[in-house]
């Protein structure tokens, strides 16, 4: 195994995904073989290749600075579960 | 007797080793400070003056209504994908080129991983692999310990582009924490510098001389206290001739240059009391309280930061052809120390004239527009840096609210230059008017208010005779020797002129008279 279980769960923790016990060994497996094939991947001799950052060659897809609001402030406050009338709400962050 | 003594050293002992593990910044002595180095670093944040934001279309604007200017991408909503503003590009090449960084002719996005409640998506996209710009470096001008004026470059490990968060506001009692998204997605470039500052003095330097950099090259407006140019300070401290770098802490939320070098100053005290308790300095993030001068630990669970940075799939590289990289250094404005070198080498001003004059560039193309009406280039000079800044200082600051147009202040130069008016006549009484009408002509202010100097001999003669033949006492004296009276028989003379008279002709009429 190349994961254990403390490596799981901070790797849970940092994607913010709750595992249940029953779930564990599965995902312990999976992702060792995610491992396994990236220690695989390793073994080949990249030297002198540019990193593959993006599968299209499509560069420079970019646009010109033009300013536009598309969502009114109620419509873009609609879908949050605690706002008041100017501002998302969450649980307070700092102490 | 022999076991109170031994008590008493004991005691006495045991309160220096107390006092040594309780050394407080305060009692660090200068000369204690001085046998330290302090090491500091910078990552300085620029909001971009662009009209968009960063990846989506919606308004980058400062102090509009809170959650007005956030659309779809702006909120993380399904299906939502970046597209990057070309502006902001051309905007950190341009900055790239004035600090003279390579430019990387490929550079990529990538996403920057953490769970916050000001980001909506879950991740900021950032550059980490390739960078907009590498190396390169500012040079600046601060005065040393000894109060010795010092050049030095302080050099970038790199610039890079990358998307703000929004804003957390905590409003008095309120139980939540409120969410501002208008800041969210709008563009920054943030600037590392190698840790090549050694005191609060050279950051404040290298701050000031960024600000002025970004608002020549018209790209931010650099304003600390609204944080469109914020800082992270790196501080260390170790023995001069120490081979490793201290352990670094850094220190956020200072809102101006000076807080910042108050936060730089107390924490170096606070380091160095710690190092000479031989207690550790705690990697952490401080907080810079401006009320006590102190820096403060944040209470938070101190978790290493795993960002896991990988390139943002939804973003295609950026490619800065050959041609557009000439385009745009070829549309880059005069920079400060250009323009320094300028006005020292067209205008024939001394250095220290040229310094403040390139303070900011409206300063600075005011001078140019006054110096292209007339030829009294030092005159102007000192006239910028006299009246006008006397003004200005009374007036916030801005030239743009000097009401005197660069012809108008040119027109009254040249009257004073060429002695139809006196100096103090133009700065003292005409000046004035044309601040009150600037619609006025100065000539016209002179001679309808009989300000026009007076340089007929003949008429100042027979007022020279006047002022002798009045004084007959003070005449004597003055040809006893006592020739300090010359001052008085002057001022009587102008006196009577209604200060018109030209003063270094009433001089020559009065020696040659007396």
């Amino acid at each position: 195994m190349k994961i254990d279980r403390e490596a799981l769960y901070k790797v849970a923790h940092l994607a913010r995904l709750d595992i249940r016990p029953e779930e564990e060994d599965a995902i312990l497996k999976s992702m060792d073989s995610v491992l396994n094939w990236m220690d695989q991947l390793n073994e080949i001799d990249t030297e002198g290749v540019e990193p593959l950052t993006h599968i299209s060659d499509e560069v420079n897809s970019w646009r010109s600075d033009n300013a536009s609001n598309t969502l009114s402030r109620t419509e873009a406050l609609a879908n949050a579960p605690l706002k008041n009338e100017r501002y998302i709400m969450v649980p307070k962050v700092i102490e | 007797m022999l076991w109170t003594a031994r008590m008493h050293i004991f005691v006495i002992a045991f309160s220096i080793i107390m006092t040594q593990n309780t050394l407080q910044p305060a009692d660090i002595t200068d000369e204690l400070l001085a046998t330290y180095e302090t090491v500091i670093g910078l990552e300085v944040h620029c909001q971009l003056l662009t009209e968009s934001k960063l990846f989506a279309r919606d308004v980058n604007r400062f102090g509009t209504e809170p959650n007005t200017n956030i659309g779809p991408l702006t909120l993380a909503l399904p299906g939502t994908l970046p597209k990057i503003n070309k502006k902001a590009i051309e905007y950190a090449v341009r900055l790239g080129l004035a600090c003279g960084c390579s430019i990387s002719r490929k550079t990529t996005f990538d996403r920057k991983n953490y769970f916050y409640p000001d980001l909506p998506k879950g991740y900021q996209i950032s550059q980490d692999k390739k960078p907009i710009c590498e190396n390169g470096g500012v040079a600046i001008s601060f005065k040393n310990a000894e109060g010795k004026t010092t050049d030095k470059v302080i050099r970038f490990h790199h610039i890079h582009l990358e998307e703000d968060a929004g804003k957390s506001v905590h409003e008095g009692d309120q139980e939540e924490t409120l969410l501002d998204y208008n800041r969210a997605g709008t563009p920054l470039v943030e600037m590392v510098s190698e840790p090549d500052l050694r005191s609060a003095e050279e950051t404040g330097a290298f701050v000031t001389e960024i600000r002025r950099l970004v608002r020549y090259l018209g790209i931010s407006d650099g304003n600390m206290e609204e944080g469109s140019l914020r800082c992270d300070v790196n501080v260390s401290v170790r023995k001069y001739g120490a081979p490793e770098y201290g352990t670094k802490v850094e220190i956020k939320n200072m809102n101006s240059i000076r807080n910042m070098m108050r936060a730089i100053s107390f924490e170096e005290r606070r380091q160095v009391a710690l190092v000479e308790s031989d207690g550790q300095v705690q990697q952490e993030t401080r907080m810079f309280d401006v009320d006590n001068g102190q820096t403060y630990g944040m209470r938070v669970k101190e978790t290493m930061n795993d960002y896991r940075y990988f390139p943002d799939p939804d973003l295609s590289p950026v490619v800065i052809s050959e041609e557009w990289l000439s385009a745009i250094t070829s549309a880059m404005p005069a920079l400060p120390h250009e323009l320094r070198e300028k006005f020292v080498n067209q205008y024939g001003i001394p250095t220290y004239d040229a310094m403040v004059l390139t303070d900011t560039k409206e300063i600075a193309d005011y001078f140019e527009a006054v110096c292209n009406k007339t030829p009294a280039y030092k005159t102007v000079s000192n006239w910028l840096m006299g009246p006008v800044k006397s003004f200005l200082n009374e007036n916030g600051g801005d030239i743009a609210l000097f009401p005197v147009s660069p012809q108008s202040l040119a027109d009254l130069i040249d009257l004073a230059e060429s002695g139809t008016v006196s100096n103090s006549v133009a700065t003292q009484k005409i000046f004035p008017v044309l601040l009150a009408e600037p619609q006025r002509e100065p000539k016209e202010i002179a001679a309808t208010n009989n300000w026009l100097q007076n340089s007929n001999t003949n008429e100042l003669e027979s007022l020279v005779d006047e002022v002798i033949n009045s004084m007959p006492d003070k005449v004597a004296a003055y040809r006893k020797g006592k020739k300090g009276l010359i001052g008085l028989f002057v001022g009587e003379v102008m006196k009577k002129s209604n200060n018109t008279a030209d003063p270094k002709l009433v001089n020559q009429l009065l020696a040659k008279k007396l």
